[in-house]
């Protein structure tokens, strides 16, 4: 089941899809312009947009982008009267993951939908070692029941090392895996293992002396 | 239409657009007018090819309803509903037609003695629902009369101002339509039209700000002005913002 929100302006057609949707076990919610989508994902991001190009406001194709930057995790699928190739093509390099055209049979719609998800599904990671679960689209932490929150570069830090559990990274591994191309000091890295050891449990992030640092 | 007689109305209603078949003259409230030559900057086949992609939605929406419609689902409301998109499909195939002749070089209108009210009526009927939804009291003023006119041509464009015309009127509001002289108004109490994007409006595409809410393709004016240049008849928007639009259209072999 998805979260999807549909940007269309044509009632109906809003009401056809919605009822398809809802079918298929997906949470439905709904704008009938741009500044009604933005509303509804500044209140949350959604698992997949079906975007109607031509709304009252504006032409969607400009917003691809923004969504993306907005709600980089979100799906969109683009719906449309405009079939020439070069409308597809440029709604797919803005960052659109399919392309429905009008008219379309809500069952196509929702077998795309479908699509998208299990595309989805495939991108969903999770790295495990000993108790602890690294889901990777979510960028957590699981330790048991526990979830744990991470900064971005704790985790970071975590993902090179789940990567290779049982490999010792030295510090200089570590800053220049995970601070790119900054001059930091490796004292950084100590800095944030020390506060990920407080996280984690100083028993699952070992001190290997005069070497780095392992998963324990 | 005489000279004089749009003199007339540029005096007294300010700010207008005042669309001669070659040339666009923009009177603001205050200040001098300013003139635009209309050139044919859109290809011969572009508004064929816009009208026909607004087919794709009301396309869309009955295949749409028909599957609900078959599942038993609601199927006298859906069927009303499948009624609304097709009767929509019958008015842009129409409109597709006359813009396809109207694109031939050999192109001659129809001209033919018709009665005003008539057609008015007639257009009138298609929006009796919505006119009803939104408690609008539509008048007809001394349109009872004769004119010269091709019938087909003259309906589509009495199409996209009385429905524009319905579409930013206020709720329990009124849109008069009435004859003065050799010219038809159509006057709307709504939204209006920002003085300073009044001589955008009917550029393809152009919707004003203060209507991007609310649903509509930005090409009915465009057709309008497209379709009675070909016809070489003068026509006229005056606006105001949140006080109403009037568009005024000249009537040619009015009698009676």
């Amino acid at each position: 089941m998805a979260r999807v929100l549909i940007v269309e302006d044509e009632e109906d057609i809003l009401e056809v899809v919605s009822r398809y949707l809802k079918l298929d076990s997906h949470e439905v919610l709904t704008a009938k312009s741009l500044e009604e989508m933005y509303k509804v994902l500044e209140k949350g991001c959604v698992d997949l947009i079906v975007l109607d190009l031509l709304l009252p406001d504006g032409d969607a194709m400009d917003d691809i982008s923004s969504i993306k930057v907005m709600c980089p995790e979100t799906f969109i699928i683009v719906l449309t009267a405009l079939r020439e190739d070069r409308n597809r093509i440029l709604g797919l390099e803005l960052g659109a993951d399919d392309y429905v055209t009008k008219p379309f049979n809500p069952r196509e719609l929702v077998a795309r939908v479908r699509a998208v998800m299990r595309r989805r599904g495939s991108l969903e990671k999770v790295l495990t070692y000993k108790d602890m679960k690294l889901i990777v689209h979510e960028r957590i932490l699981q330790i048991g029941e526990e979830t744990i929150s991470l900064s971005g570069k704790e985790f970071d830090i975590l993902l090179l090392m789940f990567q290779n559990p049982k490999r010792v990274f030295s510090r200089s591994e570590i800053l220049d895996s995970v601070w790119r191309g900054s001059e930091r000091s490796e004292r950084i890295v100590d800095v944030y293992m020390s506060a990920l050891r407080k996280k984690i449990g100083k028993e699952r992030l070992v001190t290997v002396r005069g070497v780095g640092y392992k998963l324990g | 239409m005489s000279a004089t007689s749009w003199d007339e109305i540029v005096r007294e209603y300010r700010p207008i657009l005042l669309i001669r078949p070659n040339v666009l003259v923009f009177y603001p409230s205050v200040g001098d007018s300013s003139t635009e030559k209309q050139v044919l900057s859109d290809s011969k086949t572009f508004f064929v090819n816009a009208v026909a992609h607004e087919l794709f939605s009301p396309l869309s929406a009955v295949m749409g309803l028909l599957e609900l419609v078959k599942e038993g689902d609601r199927v006298q409301e859906n069927l009303a509903k499948m009624e609304r998109h097709l009767n929509r499909m019958q008015r842009i195939l129409e409109q597709l037609i006359l813009l396809s002749k109207i694109e031939q070089e050999n192109y001659q209108p129809f001209v033919r003695k018709i009665v005003l009210e008539q057609v008015l009526r007639e257009v009138i009927h298609e929006y009796e629902q919505r006119i009803a939804q939104k408690r609008i009291s539509l008048s007809l003023e001394k349109t009872n009369v004769m004119i010269e006119a091709d019938e087909e041509a003259l309906k589509i464009v009495l199409r996209n101002l009385i429905s524009n015309a319905v579409k930013y009127a206020n709720e329990a509001s009124r849109v008069e339509i009435k004859r003065r002289g050799d010219l038809l108004l159509v006057r709307d109490e709504g939204l209006g039209i920002p003085e300073q994007e009044l001589k955008n409006v009917t550029a393809r595409f152009y919707r004003a700000k203060n209507v991007r809410s609310i649903s509509g393709s930005g090409l009915g004016l465009a057709i309008v002005k497209h379709i009675l240049r070909r016809l070489n008849i003068t026509w006229a928007i005056h606006s105001k913002l949140n006080v109403g639009t009037t568009v005024f259209l000249e009537l040619t072999g009015v009698d009676g």
